[in-house]
């Protein structure tokens, strides 16, 4: 055999090992299938109508999609590790409602109101792991009971009113502006997706993810323990979801029984547009990213444009399929099978 | 550990399962820097003594011993800690992700960033991965970023068999190696098997075919109903020997109980293997 037996020095770092040309276009349409998508949109908007593309505009946009950002990037390990977690807008709002009813019922201080929304937030997705590890239910059926469930505790607690107008410190992260100009909730969304981008790429958390949703069977085979890591995810998605929620509630400065509603739908949406897999094993956290600002934009034009707000469902719907399917003419093959 | 001793010596090993007797009174050895090819039909204990070794099924009598130790294998944990590693016919590799993250898979090396947090050092893993690849296994590697189920079989058994090496195996078991692979692969698996008996790893090979044992092998036990019919070095047995012992035309060819060799090292052996090879 014609075996290549370099020397040593060979085997030194090469930086430019990864450049673009060495993998096919159809990965980079994937990769950067959502952006494309928001650039394209973004073009036609302008011409369409010459009100939109404005600052005032724009920071909406950015500050609507935050939220879904925030939920994106921990839908995207949870996803990523072979899960499905139905319940983070049940979550979202059950976040938001504890931090509401503790400054409204209790002497709590708000700050520590603020920060039991992440603890809570934190706790649902514990329970959430511990049905799915320990119970052992399918990830779908386990989070679908806690969406009901959750979604459930929240309307029982505020009885169908709602409560509203809240101080400047529980509204900090929704409504605050740097310099009177950057939204808060952008810099705590980029910065979300910074740690994902991370962790996915530079962490154990992130690789043993992808092993555990690529392959169990060899996962298990290298030692990872694999209900260990199925908890952190959840754990990690419940607590993305508090900060969701403490954001929506700064943001909405009112809360009511309904409250985040939907968010899974648009949240799995978003993950799933931004390209990753929905068997599991490829992670696209600035797909994610890319897949929460484009279907923001996507119900900011809409509304812009005067389209009413059911048609919009429809016209969204419509959309998804569409950028899924031409992910699967690219035919670019993210897994052996699924 | 005494220079004579073999790296791997199985005595009189029993195995039941309810009235079926898997493994009868078998003995096995293998060398550091020897392969042993295993082979015998279905059913013939070929599995059985696979997991035995690798304390899947611990067994009901007989000895083990590991470089002259009396030891006691009784999961998959004691066999690793041993050096002892199996490659299945599947692989146990997460498809999606490139080579270097499968050879490092549970064992990543990190590196310190701000004096508090370790994060993955993947430059280093590419690196050292495609070392082990291509100055190791001889294979053509570089630059691969793309997962290894786009690759091919042969690629993939390279990998998986770098993760044994980096994990710093003694002994390599292989089970069906060459049974789903194009024949270039095959002669790639086994330059790489030469490669690991070149640098002292037992490695005991599992198959069929008699063909890829015959240009492989050091040595060839044959297993019949649970005993062991057949022990000698490739150049005192015929394939036709081999299939008569398999099937049961031949009662028994039994040439070497121990290796040949019992005073000399493990390198020595290996030349010695080398020089038999008529390849």
């Amino acid at each position: 055999m014609a075996a290549v037996q370099p020397t040593p020095s060979e085997f030194r770092s090469r930086p430019f090992d990864r450049l673009f040309w060495q993998r096919p276009l159809s990965y980079w349409l994937t990769l950067f299938g959502p952006w494309i998508g928001i650039l394209v949109f973004g073009v036609f908007m302008v011409f369409m109508r010459e009100d939109w593309f404005t600052v005032v505009n724009v920071r909406n946009i950015l500050i609507q999609a935050s939220v879904f950002i925030v939920l994106a990037v921990g839908m995207t390990f949870v996803i990523t590790g072979g899960g499905i977690d139905l319940s983070v807008g049940a979550m979202t709002g059950a976040s938001a409602l504890t931090v509401a009813w503790l400054v409204k019922f209790t002497g709590l201080p708000d700050l520590l109101a603020v920060l039991a929304a992440f603890v809570v937030g934190a706790l649902m997705g514990a329970i959430n792991g511990l049905i799915v590890t320990r119970l052992k239910m399918p990830d779908f059926i386990a989070t679908l009971a806690t969406w009901i469930t959750f979604g459930g505790v929240v309307l029982v607690i505020i009885e169908g009113h709602t409560l509203f107008r809240f101080s400047d410190t529980v509204r900090f992260l929704g409504r605050y502006r740097v310099f009177d100009q950057i939204p808060m909730a952008v810099i705590v969304a980029v910065l979300v997706a910074i740690l994902g981008h991370v962790l996915m790429t530079r962490s154990r958390f992130g690789r043993y993810t992808i092993a555990i949703g690529g392959d169990r069977k060899a996962a298990v085979e290298a030692g990872i323990p694999v209900e260990r890591y199925k908890m952190f995810h959840y754990m990690f998605m419940g607590t993305l979801a508090g900060l969701a929620g403490v954001i929506m509630l700064g943001r909405l400065n009112a809360v009511h029984g309904l409250v985040g509603e939907g968010y899974e739908i648009h949240t799995i949406a978003s993950v799933i547009i931004g390209g990753t897999a929905l068997y599991g094993g490829v992670p696209r956290i600035w797909g994610s990213v890319g897949g929460a600002l484009l279907l923001g934009m996507l119900a900011n034009a809409l509304t812009f444009l005067g389209i009413h707000y059911f048609v919009q469902y429809v016209l969204s719907g419509i959309i998804i399929v569409i950028i899924v399917l031409v992910y699967s003419l690219l035919g670019y093959r993210q897994r052996p099978e699924g | 550990m005494a220079p004579q001793s073999p790296l791997l010596e199985l005595t009189s090993i029993t195995k039941r399962f309810g009235g079926l007797r898997a493994l009868d009174a078998v003995d096995f050895v293998i060398d550091a820097g020897e392969v042993v090819a295993l082979v015998g039909e279905n059913g013939a204990g070929k599995s059985t003594l696979i997991k035995v070794i690798t304390g899947i099924y611990p067994p009901e009598g007989g000895r083990i011993r590991f470089r002259g130790e009396p030891v006691e294998i009784r999961n998959r944990r004691d066999s690793q800690a041993l050096g002892i590693e199996v490659l299945y016919q599947d692989l146990s590799l997460v498809g999606v992700m490139n080579a270097a993250q499968n050879v490092f898979l549970g064992k990543e090396l990190t590196k310190r960033y701000l004096g508090i947090f370790d994060l993955l050092d993947n430059e280093r893993m590419r690196v050292e991965a495609e070392r082990i690849l291509m100055e190791e296994l001889g294979m053509d590697f570089k630059g691969r970023w793309e997962p290894i189920f786009q690759m091919s079989g042969g690629q993939r058994q390279a990998i998986a068999l770098a993760r044994a090496i980096y994990a710093q195996a003694s002994l390599v078991i292989l089970d069906e190696p060459m049974a789903s692979l194009g024949v270039e692969e095959i002669e790639r698996t086994i330059a790489i098997i030469k490669r690991l008996r070149d640098a002292n790893v037992g490695v005991i090979v599992i198959s069929h075919n008699l063909e890829h044992v015959f240009a492989v092998a050091d040595r060839l036990v044959v297993l019949r109903r649970g005993a062991k019919v057949g022990d000698a070095p490739k150049g005192e047995m015929s394939p036709e020997e081999a299939i008569a012992l398999m099937v049961g035309r031949l009662e028994r060819k039994i040439v070497s109980p121990a290796p040949a060799r019992t005073d000399g090292t493990g390198e020595e052996h290996a030349h010695g293997g080398g020089s038999a090879d008529p390849l």
